[in-house]
């Protein structure tokens, strides 16, 4: 399994997946060109992550939920890149932890003065059924 | 070019842009905007309102860029970005084909038609849509759009054999904390 770490620019997050070092997280800004094709090697890893974590810590005999910390750190997201991470965090929920039993609580990082920022993350909260911790910055 | 220069002057336009627009235009006009919001020392949520007005605005204009790729220098816009009375307020125009014309009418008519508490509802119904494809999120940027801003104004002119489509909407720099 490799660590995703992908470096981004004024349009796209940096990217940052790393099971070794326990550090998960996506920050900068996010309006790319084709979010879905920017995102899609995340969904990738995770799937891949889940099935790793899954075996290597044989968690089909426990009911032991693992809780872990995805960071999203965004300075702004369009309305497309909305759709993509809403459909990570349905699969942070749905797969990871229903499935495999890994807890992905999401640490949603705003401006103390961006309330917009905070609005859109308690409303993915809504949506999703993940645990989201406010951070103001 | 003194009437032109007058009616810049007089609208306290801070900027504009007229000719092609892609992705790399785009960039610019956010970071020129960006830089004009630090110079007036905007707040931190007027000033995020109007970078996600003006992108999703523009990027609606970059998804209808119908010509064929040979042409595209000829696909000609206009953004003009000012200030008046407490709000930031956002123009644009460009080249619609009647095709275009017809579902983007459909789309504005509809969504503003409703009010910030139904517009959240319909956003959140389009995000979490189990498919992900144009059709599917067809409208998102626009709802967010309008969501966010004030009094958006929209209408098509003849051009040729296609429509200039302008929309107008604004920012208001005074209620900076009202939650969208």
């Amino acid at each position: 399994m490799q660590v995703l770490n992908t470096k981004g620019d004024d349009i796209s997050p940096d990217i940052k997946l790393d099971h070794l070092e326990n550090i998960f997280s996506i920050t900068g800004e996010s309006r790319p060109e084709n979010p879905l094709k920017y995102y899609q090697p995340v969904f990738a890893w995770f799937n891949e992550y889940f099935n790793y974590y899954y075996v290597l810590n044989d968690l089909s005999d426990t009911d032991f939920i693992v809780t872990k910390h995805l960071k999203i750190d965004l300075d702004y997201f369009n309305s497309t890149s909305a759709k993509v991470l809403f459909d990570l965090f349905m699969l942070l929920n749905n797969t990871g932890l229903k499935k495999f039993k890994i807890n992905f609580e999401i640490d949603w990082y705003y401006h103390a003065e961006d309330m917009d920022m905070l609005d859109a993350g308690k409303e993915m909260e809504r949506m999703c059924g993940v645990t989201f911790n406010y951070i103001e910055k | 070019m003194w009437s032109f220069s007058e009616l810049l002057y007089k609208n306290n336009v801070l900027f504009s842009y007229y000719g092609f627009i892609d992705h790399t235009i785009l960039n610019e006009v956010l970071k020129v905007t960006k830089h004009h919001l630090t110079v007036e020392n905007e707040s931190v949520i007027v000033s995020k309102r109007l970078h996600n007005a003006i992108n999703e605005c523009v990027e609606n204009i970059i998804k209808h860029n119908f010509f064929p790729k040979e042409q595209m220098a000829d696909y000609k816009s206009l953004i003009v970005i000012s200030k008046e009375d407490g709000f930031y307020v956002v123009d644009t125009i460009n080249v619609v084909n009647a095709h275009q014309k017809e579902i983007i009418n459909k789309q504005l008519n509809f969504i503003t038609s409703k009010s910030k508490d139904e517009l959240k509802v319909i956003k959140g119904e389009i995000i979490s849509n189990n498919q992900y494809s144009e059709a599917a999120t067809a409208g998102l940027g626009m709802v967010d759009m309008v969501l966010r801003t004030d009094d958006c104004i929209y209408g098509f002119k003849s051009y040729q054999s296609n429509f200039l489509f302008n929309i107008h909407f604004k920012i208001n720099t005074t209620v900076s904390y009202a939650s969208t």
